[in-house]
């Protein structure tokens, strides 16, 4: 039953282990980066097949349907030109008042769009793929949003054609937040109680005086450095004072859904 | 032909990662990812060699992790020391009884997640654990439980498209033949 083999092959395995999980910090990033460009190819072939059925879907869409989402996207994007239009007058105006004051000037937003083409295969992880990688200009840590303009995460790790992003509420996220009616600040974390619920996070450092309110949005406060503010991440559930009362944690219901996200913006600097 | 059937159990071992990575309806309905990796390592701890059991646990594990936020290499030590063990009493396994594939898959389901969470956390890794692991690791059981049985009925018939099948021996023998006559 014990074979001589066997013992020599388990203790070499278990060694390479060892190892890799010893060079973890200096090596582990580049050793799943090389072993994840075998999977380049199958990422490739779905992204093909999912457009191939978009295009299959839109060849037996009925004419006047097309029409008529026609009809309803030039309103809508007669609607949008006004209101940019509008906006780029009030961001104007704000810069202005900005160089008054002697604040920093914003810059404007540019964004690259992503598609979310898989997600974390352990439980315990919140996080997802991307199509869009360092070849698109992306690097670690820029901020992602969904269409709506609600926070999703950062970016984790870089890839050539694809990264990951690591979303709200994961332990590798932190986000620092204001509640927008109070302007009180606290910082995001995974919900203690049911951790693995993907859809509430714990919004915690709250002053103990903190006035909260259910529904109450929460936004990013700019403070951190990776996520700039305002950004929508979600609305106050309830709230109870911890720690002997010594400070106020409320739980966030997060705007977004990952498993509704289909599609995510990426806000390059 | 002997090397069909380790190549045979690697493509679906990376196909299973990648799958596991891609469709995530089933982790929308229940709240839990399905993982087959211990299904398909059980699967070779007892019908395959020590270098099968060791390629597997080692791309699987390292695949599965390039895919996830996991630190590179702790999935595979679980799924290498499951192996190993299921290798090393596999003579006292009662690996025709389906009930002992039931048992091995809910058992090697639960052990490698739970290594793994283990093995994390003893790196300073933060996961998201809480009382609903304990679901998440039931259903990974259950899971392996109905998954090793199907591995086994798959991979051997297709194992046996490429093997050589064993020679039936007729009940009638000819150097028994009780001939009549002369000869």
């Amino acid at each position: 039953m014990f074979k001589r083999p066997l013992y020599i092959v388990c203790a070499l395995a278990l060694l390479l282990v060892v190892v890799i999980l010893v060079v973890q910090n200096t090596w582990g990033a580049r050793i799943k980066l090389t072993a994840g460009n075998l999977f380049l190819p199958l990422f490739g072939l779905s992204s093909t097949l999912d457009s191939g059925l978009a295009k299959a879907a839109d060849k037996v869409t009925p004419r006047n349907v097309l029409l008529k989402e026609l009809d309803g996207l030039r309103t809508e994007n007669q609607r949008l030109r006004i209101l940019g239009q509008q906006a780029q007058e009030v961001f104007l105006e704000n810069n202005r008042l900005r160089g008054m004051l002697g604040r920093q000037q914003q810059a404007p937003w540019k964004v690259k769009a992503a598609r979310i083409i898989g997600r974390d295969p352990a439980n315990w992880w919140r996080m997802v793929h991307i199509d869009a990688g360092s070849r698109d200009g992306l690097t670690n840590n820029q901020p992602v949003i969904t269409s709506d303009g609600y926070l999703v995460g950062r970016i984790g790790e870089v890839g050539h054609a694809r990264s990951q992003v690591v979303l709200v509420g994961d332990p590798n996220c932190a986000v620092s937040v204001l509640v927008q009616e109070t302007r009180e600040h606290g910082v995001i974390a995974p919900s203690t109680i049911n951790p693995l619920d993907a859809s509430i996070v714990e919004l915690g450092y709250l002053s103990r005086n903190s006035i909260l309110k259910p529904d109450q949005l929460v936004v990013t406060s700019g403070m951190g450095g990776i996520f700039p503010p305002g950004i929508p991440v979600g609305r106050i559930i309830d709230y109870q004072n911890v720690g002997h009362g010594l400070y106020t944690q409320a739980r966030v219901k997060l705007a977004m859904a990952i498993s509704k996200v289909e599609e995510v913006w990426v806000i390059l600097p | 032909m002997r090397a069909i059937h380790p190549a045979l159990l690697l493509l679906v071992t990376y196909l299973a990662v990648y799958l596991e990575c891609r469709v995530t309806f089933l982790r929308d309905l229940i709240g839990v990812q399905l993982d087959i990796l211990p299904a398909i390592v059980v699967y070779a701890s007892l019908t395959s060699n020590l270098a099968t059991v060791a390629l597997l646990a080692f791309a699987g594990g390292l695949w599965f992790d390039t895919l996830s936020l996991n630190p590179a290499g702790v999935t595979v030590f679980p799924l290498l020391v499951t192996g190993m063990v299921l290798l090393w009493f596999r003579d006292l396994i009662l690996r025709d009884q389906p009930y002992a594939r039931h048992i091995l898959g809910f058992a090697a389901s639960i052990a490698v997640p739970a290594l793994s969470l283990l093995l994390m956390l003893s790196l300073g890794a933060q996961p998201l654990i809480g009382l609903g692991t304990l679901w998440t690791l039931l259903v990974l059981g259950a899971t392996g439980a109905l998954a090793t049985p199907i591995m086994f009925t798959v991979f051997d018939r297709v194992r046996l498209l490429f093997e050589f099948q064993p020679l039936e021996v007729p009940a009638y023998r000819n150097d028994r033949e009780i001939k009549r006559g002369r000869n």
